[in-house]
């Protein structure tokens, strides 16, 4: 019992401290690289304009990121109280972003200068933390030369 | 047209919020909604198990017996004290046994239909328990430390009286309601087991000590009619104190024990005994000559 | 505010497209209202409680969604589009995500 009450706690305390100090750090190079990237646009619409020629690829960025032990155990306690789960808000958030930034990063390799159509996709992957994927995928108009 | 990423402020898709706070708040509500469930489905159960009639009892050990025994398998109901099956050499300490509980059952006044049936565990474990159909387990390794007969009678009194008190279907009851309630509510939610577990043993401790003390009372009273006298009942305790201090229990583990404190138990029969107006000093009936021989 | 799913909007035409705007929202049900969904599921048939938990979170995810449009001083969202994920057992995220764009009536 002690034991149990003793490594539980050690885990609450690792994936608190760990888990907070990665999540800033996160966030941290997120917004540097949304800021760097932020002429690139990339919209969910559908109907690229019709100016001139574009060259197409289906570009996509993915990301897994698992929530923490403390985190996880939050969302536990809501799951009987029920309400908002906040925990898993932030977790949700930087998924979505980093996905998008690994898209426009793909895309910018292709000299792209849009992407149009962008998708997201979320997908629980398991395991005892929560643990999720995001992907994003759309398609990059690189302008043609001509 | 024109096409551009403006970035959103932060804040928006994600709440502001203390962890640490939120944890707390989390944890002691859910703390107390668990607890709060637990002893509902607890105290549900045991007045269901209560209700069982002790014959019904008898019938699920009966069966548990028969087929354990089909299947070759050692049954925890076989081989009662008193019923050997070469009645020519029957063992002196059985037959001790034997007239003992004879005198502690008839002090006792158990109800019609009950029944005990006493079981001798020829084991170094310091432990007695009753169970389902008056069935009382006697460990070798707590009768070798008793000081005279007092004690033994008042160990003896105590497990009969839980089975007279119908606490062992009482505490499987609650054990069942609770199992299938929690595997309902927290089927889905269960995401840290050793959380819930320490929800539900606050919840069912308080149950198994107020067993503990009735059981005890019943006992004292039934002693004090043998003897005349309560001196000597206490040192089963006064027993139960020096091996737990041999041991070094943690605190933990004495704090979600099933028995109360002992120093707890004795002063509550020191009162029990003052206020019935039983005497608390008296002859000491030792154990026979050659009990410790009859152990070994 | 105009949100729509569609790609442009009648009346109106899209001035610029200035970004991609999302609203998310995770919520759950507490543990009794999953109980009695839980011996519903037996039975079959709609579990109003979820229904309701979702309708929820889709009312905010979409409310969210607005508030970031109205921050980067769109008119309109376009092209939406609904997704729903399990995050974890007993929760549910709702997540909803389009075009932000300036408009001008004809």
């Amino acid at each position: 019992m002690t034991f149990n009450l003793i490594s539980f706690a050690v885990l609450l305390l690792i994936g608190f401290g760990f888990g907070q100090a990665s999540e800033r750090r996160h966030y941290r190079s997120i917004k540097k690289r949304e800021e760097q990237l932020a002429g690139l646009a990339a919209i969910a619409s559908k109907h690229p304009p019709v100016d001139r020629q574009y060259q197409q690829y289906l570009v996509c960025g993915n990301v897994v990121v698992a929530s923490d032990y403390f985190k996880s155990f939050l969302a536990s306690l809501v799951n009987i109280l029920g309400g908002r789960v906040k925990s898993f808000e932030s977790l949700l958030d930087r998924g979505r972003r980093e996905a998008l930034l690994r898209l426009k990063e793909q895309a910018l390799q292709q000299q792209a200068t849009a992407v149009f159509n962008v998708k997201y996709e979320t997908v629980r992957v398991g395991g005892r933390v929560t643990t999720i994927e995001v992907l994003a995928y759309g398609t990059a108009l690189v302008p043609q030369s001509n | 047209m024109h096409y551009e990423n403006r970035n959103p402020p932060e804040g928006i898709n994600t709440s502001d919020h203390s962890p640490v706070r939120e944890f707390l708040r989390l944890s002691l509500s859910a703390l107390v909604v668990l607890i709060a469930v637990g002893i509902f489905l607890n105290f549900s159960g045991s007045l269901l198990g209560g209700l069982l009639p002790f014959k019904a009892e008898l019938w699920i050990t009966e069966r548990v017996d028969r087929i354990m025994q089909q299947a070759e398998q050692e049954s925890p109901f076989a081989d009662p004290v008193g019923q050997g099956s070469d009645s020519a050499s029957v063992d002196p300490l059985e037959q001790y046994l034997q007239s003992m509980t004879d005198k502690v059952v008839a002090a006792l006044e158990l109800p019609e239909p009950i029944v005990i049936t006493l079981h001798y565990r020829d084991d170094d474990v310091f432990n007695a328990y009753a169970t389902l159909g008056g069935h009382v387990y006697l460990f070798k390794g707590l009768l070798k430390h008793l000081p005279n007969e007092n004690a033994l009678a008042m160990l003896m009194a105590h497990e009969y009286s839980h089975v007279g008190q119908r606490h062992p279907a009482s505490s499987i009851g609650g054990g069942i309601t609770m199992a299938a309630g929690s595997s309902l509510l927290l089927g889905a939610a269960a995401f840290e087991n050793r959380f819930f577990s320490i929800a539900s043993a606050l919840a069912s401790t308080r149950f198994s000590r107020s067993m503990e003390t009735d059981a005890d009372e019943a006992a004292l009273a039934a002693v004090n009619s043998i003897y005349g006298h309560v001196n000597g009942a206490d040192d089963l305790f006064e027993l139960f104190t020096g091996i737990r201090d041999d041991n070094q229990l943690d605190f933990l583990d004495s704090f979600f024990s099933t028995h109360p404190l002992d120093d707890n138990r004795i002063q509550r029969i020191e009162e029990q005994a003052a206020a019935n107006g039983w005497l608390a000093t008296g002859a000491i009936t030792p154990l026979p000559a050659q009990f410790l021989q009859w152990l070994n | 505010m105009i949100i729509t799913n569609l790609e442009y909007i009648p009346g109106y035409t899209i001035v610029s497209h200035i970004g991609l705007v999302q609203g998310s929202s995770v919520r759950s049900k507490h543990a009794g209202r999953d109980m009695m969904a839980g011996i519903k599921s037996i039975f079959g048939g709609e579990l109003l409680g979820y229904t309701e938990l979702l309708h929820e979170s889709r009312e905010e995810a979409v409310e969210r969604l607005q508030q970031q449009a109205q921050s980067i001083g769109a008119d309109a969202v376009l092209n939406v589009r609904f997704s729903t994920s399990s995050i974890t057992s007993g929760a549910a995220e709702i997540f909803v995500y389009g075009t932000a764009v300036k408009v001008n009536q004809e």
